[in-house]
């Protein structure tokens, strides 16, 4: 079952196509990676689904178990209560507290009772091993602490659909571990649906069912890590991705990179 | 239902933020108890000074009495004025009389030459000792319980500057109670005494002197300050921490957001508005202290300020939609900018320049129409002069003989422009938030 349809959805900011053109299909409970250099339209497409820009043209649908479909032109607040959004390099509330941090989005849902959003608040707390620290102000939080609490926060209203938009840019190996193990943990245990961005293509293999790569605006492919290293007779996502976005082929010296090749090669993509 | 919720949460994490942080205790809670306690130094300090000396005043004297052949109460008048210059007890100690440059001018040319804008200012202040000044005494001692005549002083000042209207007509004042008809039963009686602040169309009343202009100045930057931390945390920083876009993707309008900031602002700037109550006590005692310390009784009750209900709402009212003024100016500034730095920058620029501009012109004796003259009016566009405008006319409403703004309308006074300053602020803070919540609407928000 499809939990997002995407019908050849454009956005232009003048003159600029930012989006052109793209048409998707999500699936229910998948990981559902977007790969692209910057500026390919990544954010924009997390934030024309999400409701926080309007297309230009095009249309995109998403429904739940056993509601929707909603349009996002028409129906955002009522897709809005089922999803959530993990900004690229968001940060918390540095006043509040962790809890409060989490609490305090879970209210703003407005239709669950105080004493719900308290429980899952605490049940996040455990999840994400902030516990001890929940009533310290988050001012006082490393990165992959407070990367933490937003990922809580996120989860705060047992969402179906969550956009996390390069949720490990920025903090630590650790740090990154634990938000990769959530995100894991979200699909495989707890069957949500999660719509990722990133530039590191071992997130992408370790994490995502499916993968998407924008180039310049315009979905270049689309499938497993493996469906898509076989249509493009690669060894490694990473040759397609680099073929895909350069538009050139790649040299035979590359199909089977070494692993200090291979590594090189994230971290330039990574900057 | 689930609105009103959201919103109430927005507000209270609003709130919970703010509330740790330390600029909301110093700009909303100490700012106007400090603000109120500096003008209440100042006030004390100009009392001490003027009631100590009037140096470099000079008081025209005119006197067109030629006495009843005896005597002549118009010249004991002009000794009195020049001993009272010399007094360490009187207000206009260290003033110069000058009794002769328009001695002989005759009383309806120096009246014209009063009232015309163009030499008012060198034939004021003036004193005036009308023809049959001495007879009129005289008859009026003889017959005191019948008479009609009353012998009179005249007394024009311009208003605003050192040497205020009403210190000057307090000093006057002084030397007419000199002249008290020693009847045993009829103590009471005076030589009647006409001062009058002239004014010109379009140059409404001045503040009396440079400590009224001071708490204009004074109160408009800090109700224009207070919500720049604020304001700029709210909205750019909000950006700043990329927390915005978060924000926006909850199921909640922006309207509702905007709305639930602003009620988050209201509250706090509710909070400064009453904190000058507080502020409004202490400056009224520390004027009592300076009226104590001066030579007069009638200086001391002139500068005394009595904090009423009515004056206490003014004042509040005043300081909550000026600083409300600065809000809605300052969320389209933050909402245009992508951080806190740029923000408060912007908002310095686009605020504190036009502020500063009508506060100084206010602080040197002056409303933009009297400062400017004719055109000084479009000075009025500037929201801030309207809120100097209801501070003055609400703290020293004596100094407004007349008001240029409803002078000749039906029920117009001090009253009716008061309401008009309000109504102006009013729409002004209209006409800002619903500029701010169109580019609250705008997609580059999350940019």
């Amino acid at each position: 079952m499809n939990i997002i349809e995407i019908e050849n959805l454009t956005k232009k900011f003048k003159d600029n196509v930012a989006l052109d053109n793209v048409s998707l299909k999500i699936r229910k409970g998948e990981v559902f990676g977007l790969l692209g250099p910057n500026g390919a339209g990544k954010t924009t497409l997390i934030r024309l689904l999400i409701g926080l820009i309007k297309p230009t043209s095009g249309t995109a649908r998403i429904e739940y178990d056993g509601r929707g479909p909603f349009d996002i032109k028409k129906n955002i607040m009522e897709i809005r209560k089922r999803a959530s959004l993990l900004p690229q390099e968001a940060d918390v509330y540095e006043n509040l507290t962790a809890k409060e941090n989490i609490m305090y989005y879970g209210q703003i849902y407005g239709n669950v009772p105080n004493g719900e959003v308290r429980r899952r608040t605490e049940e996040l707390i455990d999840m994400i091993g902030l516990r001890g620290r929940e009533n310290d102000v988050t001012k006082e939080f490393s990165g992959g602490m407070k990367r933490k609490v937003l990922v809580a926060r996120a989860l705060v209203m047992d969402p179906d659909l969550i956009f996390l938009d390069e949720p490990t840019t920025g903090i630590d190996i650790l740090g990154a571990r634990t938000v990769r193990n959530l995100i894991r943990r979200l699909s495989k245990e707890l069957h949500k649906t999660v719509i990722l961005t990133t530039h590191d293509l071992t997130e992408v293999e370790e994490l995502c069912d499916r993968v998407g790569i924008l180039v310049k605006g315009k979905l270049a492919a689309v499938g497993s890590p493996d469906e898509l290293e076989q249509e493009f007779t690669k060894a490694h996502l990473e040759d397609v991705f680099i073929g895909l976005t350069t538009g050139e082929g790649v040299l035979e010296e590359d199909l089977i990179p070494t692993k200090k090749k291979r590594g090189l090669i994230s971290r330039i993509l990574r900057r | 239902m689930g609105t009103v919720k959201q919103v109430m949460s927005l507000v209270k994490q609003e709130l919970q933020s703010a509330r740790r942080t330390r600029y909301v205790i110093f700009t909303f809670v100490l700012m106007p108890i400090f603000m109120w306690g500096l003008q209440g130094g100042v006030q004390m300090l100009i009392g001490f000074v003027m009631g100590s000396s009037q140096e470099g005043v000079t008081i025209y004297f005119v006197s067109y009495d030629e006495g009843n052949g005896t005597h002549n109460k118009g010249e004991e008048f002009l000794e009195k004025l020049i001993a009272a210059t010399k007094s360490n007890t009187s207000i206009l100690n260290g003033a110069t009389v000058d009794a002769t440059k328009y001695a002989d001018i005759s009383y309806p040319d120096l009246i014209e030459k009063i009232h015309d804008s163009k030499t008012a200012g060198a034939y004021t202040p003036c004193v005036i000792i009308p023809e049959n000044f001495t007879l009129d005494y005289q008859a009026y001692n003889a017959t005191s319980n019948t008479a009609n005549i009353r012998p009179k002083v005249e007394l024009y000042s311009l208003p605003g500057g050192l040497l205020g209207s009403t210190m000057l007509e307090s000093g006057v004042l002084m030397i007419v109670y000199e002249f008290h008809i020693k009847i045993p039963t009829d103590e009471d009686k005076v030589v009647d005494f006409y001062p009058e602040t002239v004014t010109f169309p379009q140059e409404e009343g001045a503040a009396s002197g440079f400590g009224i202009g001071f708490i204009g100045f004074i109160s408009i930057m800090v109700a224009v300050l207070a919500p720049a931390p604020f304001v700029s945390t709210s909205f750019a920083g909000e950006r700043e921490k990329k927390t915005m876009e978060s924000l926006l993707a909850l199921p909640i309008s922006r309207f509702n957001i905007l709305f639930s900031k602003l009620l988050a602002g209201m509250v706090l700037i509710g909070v400064f508005a009453l904190m000058n109550i507080f502020g409004l006590f202490l400056f009224a005692g520390m004027i009592d202290v300076a009226a104590s310390a001066v030579p007069s009784e009638e200086y001391g009750s002139m500068l005394s300020i009595e904090p009423s209900l009515i004056l206490l709402i003014l004042v509040v009212a005043m300081m909550f939609l000026s600083a409300f003024v600065a809000i809605g100016i300052g969320i389209s500034v933050a909402s245009l900018t992508k951080d806190v730095r740029s923000a408060e920058s912007m908002y310095n620029m686009v605020m504190m320049v036009p502020a500063m501009g009508v506060g100084f012109i206010s602080m040197f004796g002056g409303i933009p129409e009297r400062a400017f003259g004719g055109a000084g009016i479009f000075l009025y566009i500037i929201p801030w002069a309207h809120s100097i405008a209801i501070l003055s006319k609400g703290l020293y409403p004596q100094t407004y003989a007349s008001s240029a703004l409803t002078r000749g309308l039906p029920g117009g006074g001090i009253a009716m422009d008061i309401l008009f300053h309000f109504g102006f602020l009013i729409v002004v803070i209209l006409i800002c938030l619903f500029i701010a919540s169109r580019i609250f609407e705008r997609e580059g928000i999350l940019t």
